[in-house]
């Protein structure tokens, strides 16, 4: 990926797209995203390409529709990575991984996708840019315009460009996986983070469906990551056991999104709901599989088809209010939600989207 | 409506055990740690319970009272000072540590409940909440919330709000509102990260979940003395592009080095321009590898004594020097004003450059202590509040300080929030149509303004009218 020729052309067409849209109350949407939904959307695309990049600092400036294998490529001569772990990254924007509220698949708290973007450059709904945030890394002075744009779909604004932190490429990546029941998991579990401590990033107990689609038999398993020096990451194999499963990680992490007839659902759930809690996730629900994300809290349920949303909505229970539909035809349900926060979200939108031309913010599949 | 309709109205039967009326406790709850401003409150609230908590602010919406939340008061720019009539509603009695589930390394606390206390209390199942600001003995959890506080480890760990799942709040209407869970957040909007950081400004928050991290196996921690700054301020940079993310990398200057010798007698090195304090942590492997790489570092920029820990109590005392280095600096003047300012990491040569400027300028002392990996400064000006003039030199000189930052392309604020005394600040780093913005956010929240009046925003922002940006311009 290449430095934007010239960034400032980029962001007026960027704006000028999206002014045009309000003047003509044309409703857009951002990306590849909202398939089903699009219709008679006009779909405006955020421009691609390094903007800035300062490597002292570990910090860079990206359009936001740059895809993580791009950036990634471009930090690779300085040693450096973004080091977020999220379904296809050849294809994912940062922009769109923002707005979809993707933390990315490792460790959780400060390496999110969340935290690691510091600022970006928004086109609200009247076509204005708003800068939200400087490069430091650190607090911003007054409101942090940025973070509702966190999970909102674009509703709220196009992000145009994001600064965002990189980190170090670490020289050892390792995965390890051993078989254990549901029944077995949370016992399985502590063991094994007593014995890997901090060396672990991402910790996955995936069902027998989500097994077999990593060409791997069992009951279900936990799947551990590690990163570090090569002696670190050997140290951690041996402390961890299992055995090491050297072509899993893309697989797993695509999973359910390679293919067009799989539904992608996401829960945020606790690993006691998932494992005492719910039957539903404990036998598996029925579905191509499911990957329980211990370091994060976010889990992935594939399905076969639409119909089983229904079913798994209802078996899900109040976790439902919880479940996203995450890659797949969104159903069009926009439930009117109540309570506070939906009135705040609603005076927002009046803020942000007063032509009412962007995109719904994501809804829950229960109420 | 007024204090005195409230009390009539609602007798003193529930207010008797958390209302305080008296001269003493308006005068303990007149100010924070920002040592230029204070009022004392008209009154002053410190509920018991969470239940007792949204009677008080309902009893304030009800009366049209304005609110000023306050934790452990230890803010440094005002924060929870009392203005426009605010009543002071202390959250530091809500300290209950409701649960700890070490499975999904979560505590759900009340905001009352202090920093240091939950690691001590995370300590059995070997975790602990990782901001760890220097206040941390003192501050709680509720204000660390709402500054978004950082600390020496930030640097590795990031600030606070990484380490919030959810928050239980009362807003300014006086309903309990829920954002985030024991989760990820969630897609729809964070509204949770927008409320970290917002200085009790958009409401009381009573209750969190909070992230625990796994303590780390092993740890190494080293004193590098430099017979420059600069040379200590260059060497920050070079640990980080040689790969190597310390756990904290803290940079003090002779100043502040030489009174925390003296008040301490730690055997510092005093001769030295300045020293950096590194720590790396994690695996055993994964330290004694980091270890290499920054001696190597510290040592092609000419350190001239290392001191390294080789145990906890040695290192508890290295992280003396740190942590109480602001306590020492009250040895050196009558009074000292802690700054906060961020630059890019690049250019921490260069703020520590121009804080010497500033004080030859003003025939001040300023003593610096720096998150070095972070870029964020804090100067201690030094200053004698019975001279006017000396008043007056340290607040410009902290101001010249602030400006600098801008224009490294930093922030007037790294950790200690805008409070009241950097609001006139906000429109030399913002545009009048970012602030206005800002405003217009706030209205959605709390359109009567009653939460925490008067801090975070400039007083005229919404105007459009700013002054000058000096910020470097991305915008056509
Ligand atoms: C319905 C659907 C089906 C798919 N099917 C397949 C498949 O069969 N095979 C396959 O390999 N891949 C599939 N994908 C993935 C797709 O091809 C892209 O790889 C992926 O959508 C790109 O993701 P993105 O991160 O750019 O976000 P997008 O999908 O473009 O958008 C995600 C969300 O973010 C918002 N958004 C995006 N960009 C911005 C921005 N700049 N500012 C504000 N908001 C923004 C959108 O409005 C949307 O709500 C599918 C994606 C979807 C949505
Ligand atoms: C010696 C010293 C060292 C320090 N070191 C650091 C440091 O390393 N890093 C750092 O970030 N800060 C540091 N600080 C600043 C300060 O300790 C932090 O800002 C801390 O987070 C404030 O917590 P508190 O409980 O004292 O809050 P207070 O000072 O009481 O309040 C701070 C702000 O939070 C609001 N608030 C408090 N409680 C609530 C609540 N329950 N709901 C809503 N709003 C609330 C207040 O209205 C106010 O705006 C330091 C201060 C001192 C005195």
């Amino acid at each position: 990926m290449k430095h934007l020729s010239s960034p400032g052309l980029h962001r007026e067409a960027f704006r000028r797209e999206v002014e045009l849209c309000y003047e003509a109350r044309q409703p857009l949407t951002w990306g590849e995203g909202d398939r089903s939904a699009t219709g008679s959307r006009t779909r405006v695309r955020a421009p691609a390409g390094v903007v800035d990049h300062w490597p002292e600092d570990l910090v860079v400036r990206v359009g936001a529709g740059s895809t993580f294998a791009e950036v990634d490529d471009f930090l690779r001569p300085w040693e450096l990575e973004l080091g977020v772990l999220l379904p296809q990254p050849d294809r994912t924007t940062l922009g769109g991984a923002f707005a979809r509220g993707e933390g990315g698949m490792t460790g959780g708290g400060a390496r999110s996708l969340r935290e690691l973007a510091l600022s970006a450059l928004l086109v609200e709904g009247r076509g204005r840019p708003l800068e939200l945030g400087t490069r430091v890394v650190k607090n911003v002075a007054g409101y942090d315009l940025l973070r509702p744009h966190f999970g909102a779909g674009g509703a709220w604004g196009g992000l145009c460009e994001l600064v965002v932190r990189s980190r170090s490429r670490p020289p050892s990546r390792m995965l390890r996986w051993s078989e254990s029941s549901p029944q077995e998991a949370l016992g399985r579990l502590q063991q094994l983070r007593d014995r890997g401590s901090t060396t672990t990033v991402g910790e996955w107990w995936l069902d027998a469906a989500a097994l077999a689609r990593l060409g791997l038999e069992g009951r279900g398993g936990w799947f551990l990551l590690a990163e570090g020096s090569e002696q670190e990451v050997g140290a951690w194999a041996d402390a961890v056991g299992g055995e090491e499963s050297t072509d899993a990680l893309p697989i797993l992490r695509d999973l359910g999104w390679t293919e067009s007839s799989a539904v992608l659902v996401r829960v945020f759930a606790s690993t006691r709901e998932c494992f005492e809690g719910d039957p539903a996730f404990a036998s598996g629900g029925g579905g191509r599989g499911w990957i329980h994300d211990a370091a994060t809290g976010v889990n992935r349920w594939i399905l076969a088809d639409l119909s089983d949303l229904d079913r798994v909505s209802r078996r899900l229970g109040p976790m439902a209010s919880r479940a996203f539909v995450d890659r797949g035809p969104i159903p069009a349900a926009t439930r009117p939600a109540g309570g506070r926060t939906a009135e705040w979200k609603g005076r927002l939108r009046q803020i942000y989207d007063p032509g009412e031309i962007f995109p719904p913010l994501p809804t829950p599949l229960g109420p | 409506m007024s204090l005195q309709s409230l009390l009539a109205e609602h007798g003193a039967e529930w207010l008797e055990e958390c209302l305080y009326l008296d001269p003493a406790h308006a005068r303990a709850y007149a100010a924070d740690a920002y040592a230029f401003d204070s009022q004392p409150p008209p009154a002053v609230f410190l509920p018991r319970t969470q239940t007792e908590l949204q009677r008080v602010v309902k009893a304030c919406v009800e009366h049209d009272l304005p609110m000023a939340p306050r934790g452990a008061g230890t803010g440094l720019s005002g924060g929870c000072v009392s203005r426009e009539g605010a009543v002071q509603i202390g959250c530091s009695r809500l300290r209950r540590i409701v649960e700890i589930d070490p499975l999904d390394r979560i505590a759900v606390v009340e905001a009352g409940v202090v920093n240091l206390e939950l690691s001590q209390e995370a300590r059995r199942w070997g975790l602990y909440f990782a901001p760890d600001p220097s206040s941390q003995i003192a501050s709680t959890v509720g204000g660390n919330f709402a500054e978004n506080a950082g600390g020496p480890h930030t640097l590795k760990y990031a600030v606070t709000r990484a380490h919030v799942l959810g928050i239980r709040m009362i807003d300014a209407e006086g309903e309990w509102v829920e954002l985030g869970g024991p989760h990820a957040p969630m897609p729809g909007g964070d509204l949770l990260g927008l409320h970290c950081g917002a200085e009790g400004t958009l409401g009381i928050v009573a209750e969190l979940i909070l992230r625990l991290s796994p303590r780390a196996r092993a740890v190494y921690t080293v004193l590098a003395a430099f017979d420059e700054a600069e040379d200590a301020a260059d060497t920050v940079a070079a640990i980080v592009a040689a790969g190597v993310v310390p756990a904290a990398m803290e940079f003090i200057d002779r100043v502040v080095l030489r009174a925390v010798e003296e008040a301490f007698e730690l055997g510092l090195p005093v001769e030295a321009g300045a020293v950096l304090l590194v720590e790396v942590e994690g695996s055993a492997a994964a330290v004694a590898a980091e270890k290499e790489r920054v001696l190597h570092e510290c040592r092609s920029h000419g350190v001239r004594q290392l001191r390294e820990a080789g145990e906890e109590r040695e290192r508890a005392r290295l992280w003396k020097a740190r942590k109480h280095a602001f306590g020492a600096l009250g040895r050196l003047a009558p009074r000292y004003a802690t700054q906060d300012g961020v630059v890019p990491r690049a250019e921490v040569p260069a703020i520590v450059r121009r804080v010497g400027e500033v004080a030859r300028a003003h025939d001040l002392t300023i003593g610096i202590v720096l998150h070095a990996g972070d870029g964020n400064l804090h100067p201690a000006i030094l200053y004698d509040d019975r001279d006017p003039r000396s008043v007056r030199a340290a607040l410009d000189a902290g101001h010249e300080i602030l400006e600098a930052c801008i224009s490294l392309g930093g922030s007037p604020t790294g950790e200690h929030g805008v409070g009241l005394e950097k609001r006139d600040f906000l429109d030399r780093l913002w545009s009048g149509y970012e602030l206005e913005q800002m405003a217009q956010l706030r209205q959605v929240f709390d359109p009567q303004e009653r939460c925490n009046p008067a801090k975070l925003l400039p007083s005229g922002a919404g105007c459009g009218e700013g002054r000058p940006r000096h910020r470097r311009g991305i915008l056509p």
